[in-house]
């Protein structure tokens, strides 16, 4: 099973190797690249090709593979509105981070660039959340939406009891529970990235604006906002990559449920995979997971990341 | 450390077959040389220095008192046979379930395993994973539970030996049910619909549920389908895998008039089993009045109850007095009253499972230790003899049904395949929620198993 993990590209110049005259640097770079080598093939390819071998065959997993079905697992998955269900539920989650998240924390990064009292702590406490891995998060969030529990009560202290639900065990809100969690797990993150490309503006841009007759809000919209372009679109990518693979927080908080409504391409596949004991669809879901993944990312890079990566420093 | 463990058993194992000596050296001389010296001198059995062998154990009694007596269990073993080195592993149920599946496919198999029979079993067998112990087993095996036993029979070989066999019924808190004004527990389908809406007018939560683990929602719907169809229907769907019939369509109509009357805890259809939140933790505070559940239920209700410590027994640690009926008669439906569903646990033999695992399986079954595992409480041991140890009155009463009931059947997503299991628990999950129909139900599984 592979969940792909395609890694950011990271603006860098053409890497010229340079040495020494008369020596033969091949053998030595090769020394020096083959234990990463080794170690990629072994546990990054190696798995992704026996995924695809696996993705045609009938194989529970036990027996040996002999039951070919060619494309069969894929028509199978395609058809299966739980499949197309769980694709639906990783859409969701891109769009209302991207449409909620990513400005909230642009909107709190830009905040606490400004002269705040204490903006330190602010920091620090909206990136804390961050710091904790997805597992403590979700047992932790779990205990909060049980009926009656933190959250409940705190709806409750405010006199708004009346809004209490189900969070986490009515369908048709389960899903947006969960993405609450997610931003509030990782717009911290986001911040922290867009702050870092709040200190590379040079400050008399912001000034000659303000001189010359900018409210905030103009000088925001059209001289800061433009100028953190490709640190927002970064935080995008990694947004939407975040998303597509998302599994451990809805694993430990609802594996997937109640009845498929917070199901996840990744909850999907190792359901089929560990609890169903259908390794040769589960690979099938996992080539398709990865190929998906792929072509978004792809996509992004080429239309999005695009002027980023040639080094341009606006829109 | 862990290296060498791993270089041990892999010798070990592949020292199995082999004549001796050779895989001494590896998990440590010392040990060899003074537990052969033991050998030789204490047990007239072994006369010549006995080869060294492992076993790998993996069980799923992840709490006390089970957890500490297996580990007793096995260390007398040890030091009445020198030469065998138990390596227990627990694991919580469903890490366990993932675990096996991962050793499984890597073809590295724990000795002895945790199983329930059933489709898994099955599947296990035809992989090639477990051992045939027909013929090893044969000399104590007739001393359990033929129908416990029959479990880890796949095709008249025997492939494992239970140790505990159980049946689900509801579990109930007295104190609650008196202050409904319930005298005495619902001997049909209909009376129970009343008693819930009794509890519901006393303002008192009828049901927990852990319906987000799916199979104890299932519960409900296998034991309508057996009192629906009987052995006989039960029979045919084994055969035929088609679900789509009156009995068990009219087995979800009967479920559906128990989830309208919206007789669960809030937020059950995300509730797991056992968890503060869970099913357990819910009757273990007394904050619900039933449970339908198998014989571990009380061990479960007490641990989450927070009174007393785990060595008081259980039913001073409950939230109230409990009780247990058997699962209702259901009007017009075929199966007897006192048919059974359940399943019990007991241990696999690995394929490349030395004899003493199978002599330890003979001596955990053995009634003297049987009636160990009987009296914590939290086992129905299945040894001939060993029913004395069964004092806890809840326990007794479980053990009555399971004596009176002439059919058991094993819980259903244990008893098909791993992937037809999954679908039955899944769409019962749907019609707890309401976005399925008896029928629809009935079509999905039926789909899933084509």
């Amino acid at each position: 099973m592979v969940i792909s993990d395609p890694q950011v590209k990271v603006t860098r110049p053409n890497r010229i190797v340079r040495r020494a005259p008369g020596t033969a640097p091949w053998p030595v770079i090769f020394a020096f690249l083959l234990p990463a080598l080794a170690l990629y093939t072994l546990f990054v390819l190696y798995p992704i090709t026996q995924s695809i071998r696996y993705s045609g065959y009938d194989w529970n997993g036990l027996e040996p593979l002999t039951d070919w079905v060619g494309l069969q697992n894929f028509r199978d998955a395609f058809a299966d509105p739980l499949f197309i269900e769980a694709i639906t539920h990783n859409g969701i989650i891109i769009g209302l981070s991207l449409l909620l998240q990513i400005p909230f924390a642009v909107a709190l990064a830009v905040l606490l660039t400004r002269n705040l009292k204490g903006r330190g702590v602010f920091r620090t406490m909206y990136f804390a959340p961050f710091i904790l891995s997805e597992v403590v998060t979700g047992v932790v969030w779990r205990q909060i939406y049980r009926p009656d529990g933190l959250f409940d009560q705190v709806l409750a202290g405010v006199g708004a009891g009346d809004l209490s639900r189900e969070w986490l065990a009515d369908p048709k809100i389960a899903l947006y529970s969960l993405f609450f969690v997610i931003s509030w797990k990782y717009f911290g993150f986001h911040m922290v990235l867009i702050l870092a490309g709040l200190q590379l503006i040079p400050t008399e841009l912001e000034e000659a604006s303000a001189i010359d007759g900018a409210s905030f809000w103009k000088g925001f919209r059209y001289v800061t906002l433009p100028l953190l372009g490709p640190t927002i679109r970064v935080s995008m990518f990694l947004s939407i990559i975040g998303a597509l693979q998302l599994f451990d927080l809805v694993w430990v908080t609802t594996k997937g449920g109640p009845v498929n409504s917070t199901a996840t391409m990744a909850t999907y596949l190792v359901d089929w995979g560990f609890r169903r004991g259908q390794f040769g669809f589960a690979s099938a879901v996992s080539v398709i997971v990865f190929g998906l993944s792929l072509i978004v990312a792809l996509l992004y890079q080429r239309f999005v990341l695009r002027r980023d990566l040639e080094g341009a420093l606006t829109t | 450390m862990a290296i060498l463990a791993i270089l041990a058993l892999v010798l070990a194992a592949c020292g199995g077959g082999g004549t001796g000596e050779d895989a001494t050296t590896t998990t440590g001389g010392a040990v060899t040389e003074t537990t052969a010296a033991e050998a030789a001198t204490t047990t007239a059995a072994a006369e010549e220095p006995a080869e060294e062998v492992t076993i790998e154990w993996w069980h799923i009694q992840n709490t006390d008192p089970m957890m500490t007596l297996w580990q007793d269990m096995a260390n007398e073993f040890m030091e009445a046979n020198p030469n065998v080195q138990i390596n227990i592993t627990v694991m919580e149920n469903e890490a366990f379930k993932a675990a096996l599946q991962t050793n499984l496919q890597a073809g590295d198999v724990p000795d002895l395993f945790q199983s329930w029979g059933g489709g898994g079993l099955r599947e296990q067998v035809d992989a090639g994973l477990v051992q045939d112990i027909t013929d090893a087993s044969s000399g104590f095996i007739g001393n359990l539970n033929e129908g416990a036993v029959g479990l880890y029979n796949v095709d008249g070989v025997q492939y494992g030996v239970p140790f505990n066999l159980g049946m689900v019924g509801f579990w109930y808190n007295k104190d609650l049910f008196a202050q409904a004004g319930i005298d005495a527990p619902p001997a049909t389908w209909d009376e129970f619909l009343e008693d819930v809406q009794a509890l519901k007018d006393a303002g008192i939560t009828p049901i927990a549920v852990g319906a987000g683990d799916k199979w104890p929602a299932h519960f409900y719907y296998s034991y309508l389908m057996i009192r629906e169809g009987g052995e006989a229907a039960m029979a045919q769907v084994t055969e035929t895998l088609d679900f789509n019939t009156p009995e068990f369509i009219e087995a979800g109509n009967q479920l559906q008039r128990l989830i309208d009357m919206e007789p669960f805890q809030a937020g059950f259809l995300a509730a797991p089993w056992d968890a503060p939140d869970g099913e357990s933790g819910t009757i273990g505070t007394g904050q619900a009045a039933i449970s339908l559940m198998g014989q571990w239920g009380p061990g479960a209700y007490a641990n989450q109850s927070g009174i007393g410590t785990p060595e008081d027994p259980i039913e001073e640690r409950l939230p109230a007095e409990f009780g247990w009926f058997p699962f209702p008669a259901v009007e017009g439906g075929v199966g007897a009253a006192t048919d059974g569903f359940g399943g019990g646990d007991g241990f696999a033999v690995g394929k490349d499972a030395p004899p003493e695992a199978i002599q330890f399986l003979e001596y955990i079954t053995a009634v003297d230790q049987a009636i160990r595992t009987g009296e914590t409480g939290t086992t129905l041991p299945v040894t001939a003899g060993a029913e004395v140890s069964v004092t806890d009155p809840l326990q007794q009463e479980v053990l009555e049904g399971l004596g009176q009931a002439s059919f058991v059947q094993l819980y259903l997503d244990q008893y098909f395949t791993p992937e037809l299991g999954a679908a039955v628990n899944d769409a019962v999950a749907t019609l707890f929620a309401g976005t399925a129909t008896p029928e629809e139900v009935t079509e999905s599984i039926t789909a899933a198993a084509g």
